[in-house]
């Protein structure tokens, strides 16, 4: 079942982390099965680039972890958002519409 | 609490680069694992599954190189928060610690405020004059340079023709230049005003380097008769008497009745080097106008400096200069034969004594410090007893021992940064005071200052204090026994033990400072006394001086200026009030010159070293007004010495140490003495012998001297000796008056009796010596609160002890004599340590002072008795107040 995969817009990988982890506390192996699910491999994420974009954001205080359980019983890695890592989501996504409609816009057939 | 101490434990885990790498390595794997498990449920087998897992992951290594870049840098800042967190929480403690026990804090702090004060002080004092830069470029490279007696490295100043020599021939300079100083007679405003200058050549303002900010330096066509009428005028001159116009440049002034032009003004920092330590700072500059048909080589009067070529060491120039004083030593065997040279730092010749007085002054309060150190730490160590159900309480809930020790730390640290602000305001407080206690006579006093590196070495010292002070008494108070602390039981049996045998150790430490500092102040004050109770040889109270300079043409020849000072005395004589006046070229304890001669007996030998003896011109009133007792034979007579005739067999009066060096037998009076010259440039007969004034200061024992009549050699600078019967320096205005009678253009400048002149001298010393006895004073106190500190301290660890042997029965002076035992054992085994340094230090001890041998069993004796009873009270005032408790009180109260 070949699918073309799409890149991925430079900055939005941060928002789809951030998305993710509103469904609660998880670690990076489920953020990356999260957004496959979503965008059901559409996506043409490459799983490593999630781990510094996770550490980027913990240093800036938008998510934090804590080591825990897996559902397996294995040691890992947990992360959650933080009130300041909610803010982020919500002006990351109002500008992400606020693009997709100017983009639509200008794509979209011209009335006359 | 609980939620820190995990964080903490958690972040601790991370502290390590290792650790980091661990749980970026185990999230990595941990994702890699389960997408390979993914695929294996998929169907893959289990190596195509991982093959694939990775290649889904992309660049493993970047991302994990990454990933540890960004994490390392989040630990460490959040370590860094954490600390701060930390130590805020510390400070509070510490503050919180500290002001509930304000005595306390205040006689801590007040100790190290005095010892670092005290340290603060003397370091920029230190700084000022010797560690600061001096301003010439490379001053390195700038030496002065001496001629001597062979064998000898004495300050022989430089001979023009040997200067010409010198120049001409050396390999090793780049320019040597030669200055002489003179009293100038300025004429700027209505009054003339004598100023001390100084006459250089040329080379001597390349050599120093420094560049003049209006005008220009000499240059060598200058030093010429007949171009030689320029001049050079320092900044505080220029500012003083010329209202700081930027346009004197080019313009004249009239300087010994003569008209010189002013090329340049000197930089503001500008120090002209000053050999013979006046304290006058030179305020004009003239060319050196020297003879260059190589005559005067025996008349040494040039002081002389070089700059060293790059690469040259002092002493490669040395070995250079002395093989060309050898080859002058066989070309003129007469003047040369016994002339070396030698060179010398600049700045080491012009601070001299006062390197040493500081050292010693910086040695003695380092050892106040010590004293101050040693008494906190074993406050703190006393107070952490009291402590240790505290310091236990926080050790159970957790705090780990390092935890513990850094918050002790912290108050400790707290305490010496309190104390070294303390200290460091003292230091300001007492900068005045300091700088008055320095002789005037060394340069760069208003060099001294509180300024950053001072403010640097106090900080370096507030550091280390409280490193000192705090790590033993911190450490101790950790190695507690838990359960016993918390039972209240005064500390486990081993842990106290350990503890009072560090209070010993601080109190040995303490006594053994101070009976060192003790025997050494005294050595000092007697020192002292022993300078001031030299016999001098003249009067001081009623003796009035005043310096006076000729200069003008009316004075260019020996007669002019015989005329000015014969009718001066004359005039003066006149004056009522006074009692008898005379005239000196050199004034007693205030250096000279010197030359030697032959005796009868004695042959011209231009190899043979004959001692040096010194030479004064005078009236014949100069013994009377100055109190110098006449011995044998007669004083000169008005008249005698003629100026012109200097062939002619002359009179001289000599002082009992040249009557002891050539006739210790025989009749002084009639004997013949001559230059050491042939043919001798003069021959005279001893007509009166005198009693022995110390002309190189106090300390140096009276060398011959012979005194000539004044005619004879008539000089421009001589001092006027009034003897008063009234307030010396009531007559000033009389005496200046009848100066300007006889010259209405020549300035008097001031006035000052003998005793201030030689208070002067003694003022130095003085100070010196009262401010290691104020330091001393500072470490006996200390050393005493100290002892009685911990011998209290002890004493209370023992207080159920002792109620419960006064209880069963024991005699009270069983129990005193139990505690001051252990005083006497501490002192004895503090005094052994004591006299111990005692004897290393003799010989440091040994050239600091006069008259007395550096060990004196008396005084080691006092000292060791002194503080045996210090020891003693420190032990039995806590003993008894011990013993007079109540036995049931005490045992409740254990």
């Amino acid at each position: 079942m070949p699918v073309e995969k799409t890149e991925l817009l430079k900055g939005t990988l941060d928002m789809l982390i951030l998305k993710t982890l509103t469904c609660g506390p998880t670690h990076g192996y489920g953020v990356a099965r999260w957004i496959e699910e979503r965008t059901r491999d559409v996506l043409a994420i490459e799983e490593g680039s999630l781990y510094p974009a996770l550490y980027r954001m913990e240093r800036r205080g938008w998510i934090a972890s804590e080591w825990g359980l897996s559902g397996n019983n294995r040691r890992a890695k947990f992360y959650r958002l933080t009130p300041e890592g909610k803010r982020q989501l919500a002006m990351e996504i109002s500008s992400w519409e606020r693009l997709v409609l100017a983009i639509g816009q200008v794509l979209a057939p011209q009335p006359i | 609490m609980s939620a820190m101490m995990d964080r903490w434990i958690r972040l601790r885990s991370l502290i390590t680069r290792k650790g980091v790498e661990r749980e970026v390595d185990e999230e990595l794997s941990f994702h890699l694992e389960m997408r390979a498990r993914d695929y294996e449920r998929e169907g893959f087998d289990s190596d195509e599954a991982r093959r694939l897992a990775y290649k889904r992951f992309g660049n493993l290594g970047r991302v994990r190189s990454e990933a540890l870049r960004s994490e390392q840098g989040r630990v460490r800042r959040r370590r860094w928060l954490f600390f701060l967190d930390e130590l805020r929480q510390d400070l509070r403690y510490a503050a919180r610690q500290l002001t509930r026990q304000p005595v306390f804090t205040f006689v801590v702090v007040l100790t190290l405020a005095l010892g670092i004060g005290a340290n603060v002080a003397i370091f920029s004092a230190l700084k000022g004059l010797i560690l600061r830069p001096i301003p010439y470029p490379e001053p390195d490279r700038i030496v002065a340079l001496w001629e001597t007696e062979t064998g000898h490295r004495y300050y022989m100043p430089f001979t023009g023709p040997d200067y010409f020599d010198m120049v001409e021939q050396n390999s090793s300079f780049e320019e040597i230049g030669v200055y002489t100083f003179r009293w100038l007679n300025l004429v700027a405003g209505d009054e003339p005003e004598r100023i001390r200058g100084s006459a250089v050549t040329a080379s001597v303002l390349r050599i120093l380097g420094m560049p003049p900010p209006y005008g220009r330096l000499f240059i060598d066509e200058e030093e010429k008769e007949g171009s030689n009428h320029v001049a050079i005028i320092s900044d505080g001159l220029w500012r003083r008497s010329f209202d700081a116009d930027p346009n004197l440049v080019g313009q004249y002034v009239t300087v010994n009745r003569e008209s010189y032009r002013v090329v340049g003004v000197l930089p503001a920092d500008f120090e002209f080097p000053s050999p013979w330590g006046r304290a006058e700072p030179v305020e004009m500059l003239l060319p050196l106008t020297l003879p260059t048909d190589g005559s005067g080589r025996g008349s040494h009067g040039l002081a002389a400096i070089g700059r060293l070529r790059e690469d040259v060491t002092v002493a490669g120039a040395e070995s250079d200069i002395r093989t060309i004083a050898a080859r002058l030593a066989e070309q003129y065997p007469t003047t040369n034969a016994q002339v070396q040279v030698w060179i010398e730092p600049l700045m080491r010749r012009a601070l001299g004594s006062v390197t040493v007085i500081l050292m010693v002054l910086l040695f003695v309060v380092g050892f106040v410090l010590l004293v101050a150190c040693a008494n906190v730490a074993s406050m703190l160590l006393a107070r952490g007893a009291a402590r240790q159900s505290e310091v236990a309480l926080r050790a159970s809930m957790g705090a780990g021992g390092g935890r513990l020790i850094r918050q002790l730390l912290t108050e400790s640290m707290f305490l010496a940064f309190l104390g070294g602000i303390a200290g460091t305001l003292l230091a300001v407080w007492s900068m005045g005071a300091l700088k008055g206690l320095i002789p005037s006579t060394i340069p760069r006093v208003e060099g001294i200052r509180i300024d950053g590196w001072v403010l640097l070495f106090a900080f370096g010292i507030m550091v280390v204090t409280g490193l000192i002070f705090g790590l033993a008494p911190a450490r101790f108070a950790v190695r507690t026994n838990l359960v016993d602390a918390l039972k209240g039981t005064g500390g486990s049996r081993t842990g106290g033990r350990k503890r009072n045998r560090m209070l010993k150790i601080l109190v040995v430490g303490q006594l053994a400072m101070a009976l060192l500092l003790v025997n050494s102040a005294t050595l000092l004050f007697v020192s002292y006394l022993n300078i001031a109770a030299i016999p001098r040889g003249y009067d001081t109270e009623e003796v009035l001086i005043t310096d006076i300079s000729l200069a003008g043409q009316d004075y260019d020849k020996p007669e002019g200026r015989t005329a000015f000072w014969e009718r001066l005395i004359a005039r003066v004589r006149a004056i009522s009030g006074v009692e008898e006046a005379g005239v000196t070229t050199k004034l007693p304890a205030n250096g000279g010159n010197n030359s030697s001669i032959l005796v009868e007996g004695e042959t011209y030998d231009p190899h043979e070293r004959r001692p040096l003896v010194e030479r004064s011109y005078i009236s014949p009133q100069y013994f009377d007004a100055m109190g110098i007792s006449l011995l044998a034979g007669r004083t000169f007579e008005d008249g005698e010495g003629i100026a012109s005739d200097a062939s002619d067999t002359r009179v001289t009066i000599v002082n009992q140490a040249f009557v002891d060096r050539y006739w210790p037998e025989g009749e002084a009076v009639g004997q013949l003495v001559r230059h050491n010259s042939e043919p001798p440039a003069w021959t005279a007969t001893v007509v009166g012998v005198v009693e022995d004034v110390r002309q190189w200061g106090l300390v140096h024992p009276a060398i011959p001297e012979m005194y000539a009549p004044f005619r004879i050699n008539p000089r421009n600078s001589s001092y006027l000796v009034m003897r008063s019967a009234v307030e010396p320096i009531s007559l000033a205005p009389a005496v200046r008056q009848a100066v300007l009678e006889i010259d209405p253009q020549q300035p008097v400048s001031g006035f000052y009796t003998m005793a201030e002149m030689v208070k002067g001298m003694m003022q130095g010393r003085r100070h010196y010596t009262l401010l290691v006895g104020l330091f001393t004073l500072t470490a006996v106190i200390l050393a005493i609160a100290g002892t009685y500190g911990v011998m209290s301290f002890y004493v209370t660890q023992r207080v159920r002890e002792i109620g419960v042997r006064m209880a069963l029965g024991a005699a009270r002076s069983h129990v005193l004599w139990f505690f001051v035992n252990k005083g006497l054992r501490l002192s004895l085994l503090g005094g052994f340590f004591g006299l111990w340094f005692a004897f290393a230090s003799s010989a440091v001890i040994s050239s600091l002072v006069y008259g007395i041998r550096p060990v004196q069993i008396l005084y080691l004796a006092g000292a060791m008795l002194f503080i045996t009873v210090v020891a003693i009270i420190a032990s039995t005032v806590p003993a008894l107040r011990a013993t007079r408790v109540d036995p049931v009180q005490a045992l409740r109260a254990g």
